[in-house]
C-alpha cells in the first residue's frame, strides 16, 4: 500500500507536496469512498456484499444495486442484523425472491450465515469525505478578481464536501438513505445572508419498498419520500446521480441547467409511488412541494438558491424499461416533471422580504435517458445518454423584468441538455475505472437571462465540452481488511470546455475554465 | 465439410426411415402446428417518417404595425399560413395485453425529433414592405391508449390520446419605417390530441415492423412574442398571435418485444 502511494508521489513532480499530503491522508484513514451518495460502508455490513456487487464505480450501480434500492435499502444478508425489529422469516421472505429474480447468482459463495435473531445491531451510520486539489488553465482567482481566504488564485486543496449518513434498514419494509453535508464556503461575497451555510441537509430517500404478485406480474412496489427530483432513481443516467460524481467547488463556469437538473434539490420534500413490474418496468410518479422559507434555512439550505417557490403540486414522472440477458443489461426510458415557480422579489434580502411575485414561470422538463451495462468476467462496460428539453414559459420573470443582466428577457424560451457518455471498470480489486463524457447544453438566444454579445445581440446558453476520469478504487470486489467498515476511491478528472457563455465562464476565453481535478473519497 | 454434409445426410435418412410395424394403421401425419404469437408484453423501438403541419397564424401584421409604430395602426385581419414539413424521428415504449379473443389493448408512450419549418411572406400596408413568417415545430410527444385486433403476428390497431408540441416562431423583416430591421420571436409547449391507427407486424419472435398514420390537433392559442433588438437596447416591446395548428405524421417504426420476466 504505501508503495502504491510513494509512487503516486512520485509522479506529480513540481505538485509532489500535494500529493504526498493526499496519499498521507489516504495511507492514515485506509479508506473507502463514494460519491455525494451511495457505496456505503453502511450498506455493505447490512448485505454481506463487497461494494462491487452494487456499483461498477460508485455511486454507480450494477443491476443488483438497482434492485437493492428499489427494495428500500433493506435487503440483508451480512453478518449484522438487519434492523433492530428484523426477523428471520421476513429476512428469508426477501432472499427467496432475490433468487427469484435471478441476481444473486452471480454473488461469490458465502459461509453458513446466522439467523437473524442471532446477530449484532450496528447503526446504518458512515461518513464521506472527499480532499480535492483544484487546477484550472487560467489563475481564474485573478480573473474573477480575487477569491477570500483561505483560497488562492490556483491550485486549490479543499476538503469538501463531508457528509454523514443513515444508509440502510429501518425496519424488513422500510430503509433510507439520508446525507448531511458539510460544504466548504464558496469562494466570492455571498449572495445574500443565507449564502454561507456550511453544514446542509443533502441527498435524502427514504422509503418503503415490498413485494407482490397479480396474476403473471411479479411487482416490486413502494412509496419514496426524498428531497430531490430524480435523488430515487436508480439509473445514472438522471441528474442526480449522474457522472461526474464528484466535481470540484472551488471554481468553474455556472452554467444554465434544467430546472430538473438540481435547482431544487433540498429546497423541496416530495412524496411518491413506484412501480417495477416484471423485472422489467419501471413506472413512478411523485409530487414536489417547496418547503417553507424558515423549514429551508434551518436545514442548512439557502432558500435564494433556488429560482424560487413551487406553487402548488410539482409534478416528476418516470418510466422506464430494462431487459436484460445474459451478462446485457439495457435501459430505455423517460422522465420529467413540470415546474411552476414563483420567483423570489428580493433575492438579495436587502429589503427583508421573503415574498414572491404572484405570477409564475412555468419550466416543463422532458428527458429521455438509455444505459447499456455489459458484465465480464473481471470488468464492467457502461455506456449511457441523456437527453433533457426544458420549454419555459417565463411569465413571471418577463412581466417584472427579473432578468439577471437587467435587460427584458424573452417570454419563451427552451433549453436543452445532453450528456454521452462511456465507462469502463476493469478489475475487481485494485479496480480502475475509465470515464469519458461529452455534454452539450443549448437553447434560446436571450439577452435577459444570458446578456448580450459583442455586436449587442443577444446570447445563447449555449455551452460544450468533455470530460476524462481515471479512478481507482482499492477495493471492490472482494472482501479486503476492514471490509465492511471502510473503502476509496482516487480520481483524477479534467474537464475540457470547447464553449461557454462568456458571461457565466468567468473569462472570455472558455479554455481558461479547463479545469483538472484530482479527489480522494473516503467512505467509512 | 463434403462428409461432414454426407454424415449428416445419413443420420436424416436412417432418422426418417423408422420400420413399420405391421400393426401400424394409416395414419394421417401430424402437422406441425406454428406457435401462435402473441403480443402481451412490452416494446421499445424507433421510428422515421414524415409530417407535414398546418399552421394559420392571425394576426402577423397587427404585430409588426401595432407594436413597432402605435396601436390601431392596422385595419383589418390577416391570417398567414405556414405548411412546416420535414422528417420525423424518434422512438417508443409500449406495453399491450392481448386477451383471448385476439383483442389488444395497450399503453405507449413517444417522442420525436422533427425538421418540420416553413416560412411565407406577408406584407406590411402601412409601409408596402414584407415580413417574413417562420414556423417550426421541433418536437412531437405523446401518450396514448391503442387497441387493436391481432391475426396472429399481425396487428391491425388504433391510437388515441394526449400529446404535445414545441413550436418556434419568428417574424422578421428589414428597415421598418427607419427604425431598423424588426424580429418578433417566440416559442411554444402547446398541448392537444392525438388519434391515429397502423399495422404492426412481427417478423420474428422479437421483432415487429408498423406502419403508422397519426393526426395531432392542437387547437388554437396565443403565443407571445418579443421582439428581440429592443430587448437587447432595454425595451419591451412585445405582442400576440394566435396559432391554430395540426400536424399529420406517416411513420415506419421497429419495435423489440420483450415477453414479461425474461425472454
Amino acid at each position: 500500500m504505501l508503495g502504491y502511494f510513494s509512487r503516486i508521489v512520485a509522479r506529480f513532480g513540481k505538485h509532489r507536496g500535494l500529493a504526498a499530503i493526499v496519499a498521507g491522508v489516504i495511507g492514515l484513514l485506509t479508506i473507502d469512498f463514494s460519491s455525494p451518495a451511495q457505496a456505503l460502508p453502511s450498506f455493505a455490513r447490512q448485505t454481506g456484499q463487497p461494494c462491487g456487487t452494487c456499483h461498477t464505480d460508485f455511486p454507480a450501480l450494477t443491476p443488483y444495486g438497482r434492485r437493492f434500492k428499489l427494495l428500500g435499502y433493506t435487503t440483508g444478508g451480512g453478518e449484522f442484523r438487519t434492523n433492530p425489529f428484523s426477523s428471520q422469516v421476513a429476512r428469508d421472505a426477501r432472499a427467496e425472491y432475490e433468487k427469484m429474480m435471478g441476481y444473486v447468482k452471480a454473488l461469490p459463495p458465502q459461509a453458513p450465515k446466522k439467523v437473524e435473531e442471532d446477530k449484532e445491531w450496528v447503526p446504518p451510520v458512515s461518513m464521506m469525505a472527499v480532499v480535492g486539489y483544484t487546477h484550472t488553465q487560467a489563475d481564474l482567482g485573478i480573473v474573477t478578481g480575487g477569491p477570500p481566504d483561505p483560497y488562492s488564485q490556483n491550485n486549490n486543496v479543499v476538503l469538501s464536501p463531508f457528509s454523514g449518513f443513515w444508509g440502510g434498514a429501518i425496519t424488513d419494509n422500510i430503509g433510507a438513505f439520508a446525507q448531511v453535508t458539510y460544504n466548504a464556503i464558496g469562494p466570492g461575497t455571498a449572495a445574500d445572508p443565507f449564502d454561507r451555510h456550511t453544514w446542509t441537509w443533502d441527498n435524502t430517500d427514504v422509503r418503503y419498498a415490498n413485494i407482490a404478485h397479480f396474476g403473471p406480474l411479479d411487482v416490486i412496489y413502494g412509496i419514496t419520500a426524498n428531497n430531490n427530483p430524480t435523488v430515487q432513481d436508480v439509473w445514472n443516467t438522471t441528474p442526480a446521480w449522474a457522472f461526474p460524481y464528484a466535481v470540484s467547488n472551488v471554481f468553474g463556469p455556472q452554467n444554465p441547467g434544467t430546472v430538473i437538473e438540481g435547482a431544487f434539490a433540498a429546497h423541496v420534500a416530495g412524496v411518491g409511488g413506484y412501480a417495477f413490474i416484471n423485472d422489467l418496468l419501471y413506472l413512478e410518479l411523485t409530487g414536489y412541494k417547496t418547503l417553507g422559507f424558515s423549514t429551508q434555512n434551518s436545514l442548512g439550505t439557502d432558500p435564494f438558491g433556488a429560482p424560487g417557490q413551487l406553487g402548488g403540486v410539482s409534478p416528476y414522472w418516470r418510466v422506464a424499461l430494462e431487459p436484460h440477458w445474459g451478462r446485457n443489461t439495457l435501459m430505455v426510458g423517460a422522465f420529467g416533471g413540470q415546474f411552476n415557480v414563483h420567483p423570489w422579489v428580493d433575492t438579495s434580502f436587502a429589503t427583508f422580504s421573503t415574498a414572491v411575485f404572484p405570477q409564475t414561470d412555468r419550466f416543463t422538463d422532458i428527458g429521455f435517458d438509455t444505459q447499456y451495462q455489459y458484465q465480464g468476467d473481471n470488468w464492467w462496460l457502461t455506456l449511457r445518454g441523456s437527453y433533457i428539453r426544458e420549454f419555459q414559459r417565463l411569465d413571471a420573470t418577463f412581466t417584472n423584468n427579473l432578468g439577471p443582466s437587467g435587460l427584458p428577457t424573452n417570454a419563451t424560451d427552451q433549453l436543452n441538455s445532453l450528456k454521452l457518455q462511456a465507462s469502463f471498470a476493469y478489475g475487481a480489486d485494485n479496480r480502475v475505472v475509465f470515464t469519458g463524457q461529452y455534454f452539450n447544453n443549448w437553447g434560446t438566444a436571450d439577452a435577459g437571462l444570458y446578456g448580450l454579445d459583442a455586436n449587442g445581440l443577444p446570447l445563447t446558453p449555449n455551452s460544450n465540452g468533455w470530460m476524462a476520469e481515471i479512478a481507482y478504487i482499492p477495493f471492490g470486489a472482494s472482501k479486503m481488511v476492514g471490509w465492511p467498515w471502510f473503502n476509496a476511491r482516487i480520481g483524477l478528472q479534467y474537464t475540457y470546455y470547447n464553449k461557454l457563455n462568456v458571461n457565466f465562464a468567468n473569462t472570455s476565453n472558455p479554455h481558461d475554465n479547463n479545469t483538472l481535478f484530482l479527489h480522494a473519497w473516503f467512505a467509512m | 465439410m463434403k462428409k461432414a454434409l454426407l454424415v449428416q445426410m445419413a443420420v436424416l435418412a436412417s432418422s426418417l426411415a423408422t420400420p413399420v410395424l405391421a400393426a401400424d394403421l394409416p395414419m394421417k401425419a401430424e402437422v406441425p402446428v406454428a406457435p401462435v404469437f402473441s403480443w402481451t408484453g412490452c416494446y421499445l423501438g424507433a421510428h422515421a417518417g414524415g409530417g407535414r403541419g398546418t399552421k394559420d397564424m392571425t394576426d402577423p401584421v397587427l404585430l409588426v404595425q401595432d407594436s413597432l409604430i402605435a396601436p390601431g395602426t392596422t385595419t383589418g385581419v390577416t391570417t398567414v399560413t405556414t405548411t412546416p414539413t420535414g422528417a420525423v424521428i424518434g422512438g417508443e415504449i409500449g406495453c399491450d395485453y392481448q386477451f383471448a379473443g385476439n383483442a389488444v389493448i395497450g399503453i405507449e408512450g413517444t417522442a420525436s425529433g422533427t425538421t418540420m419549418k416553413a416560412s411565407s411572406l406577408v406584407g406590411l400596408p402601412f409601409t408596402g414592405q414584407t415580413a417574413l413568417v417562420q414556423a417550426n415545430n421541433d418536437f412531437l410527444a405523446s401518450v396514448t391508449g391503442r387497441i387493436g385486433y391481432a391475426f396472429n403476428n399481425v396487428l391491425v390497431y388504433a391510437r388515441g390520446g394526449v400529446a404535445v408540441a414545441g413550436d418556434k416562431y419568428d417574424v422578421s423583416g428589414g428597415d421598418f419605417n427607419g427604425g431598423g430591421p424588426f424580429h418578433f420571436q417566440g416559442a411554444d409547449n402547446r398541448y392537444g390530441w392525438v388519434a391515429g391507427g397502423g399495422v404492426d407486424w412481427a417478423f420474428t419472435r422479437h421483432w415487429s415492423m408498423n406502419v403508422e398514420y397519426d393526426y395531432y390537433g392542437f387547437g388554437n392559442g396565443p403565443i407571445l412574442m418579443t421582439e428581440q433588438f429592443s430587448s437587447a437596447n432595454g425595451v419591451v416591446i412585445n405582442g400576440v398571435v394566435n396559432v391554430k395548428q395540426t400536424v399529420q405524421v406517416v411513420k415506419v417504426g421497429f419495435n423489440f418485444h420483450i415477453w414479461g420476466s425474461g425472454w
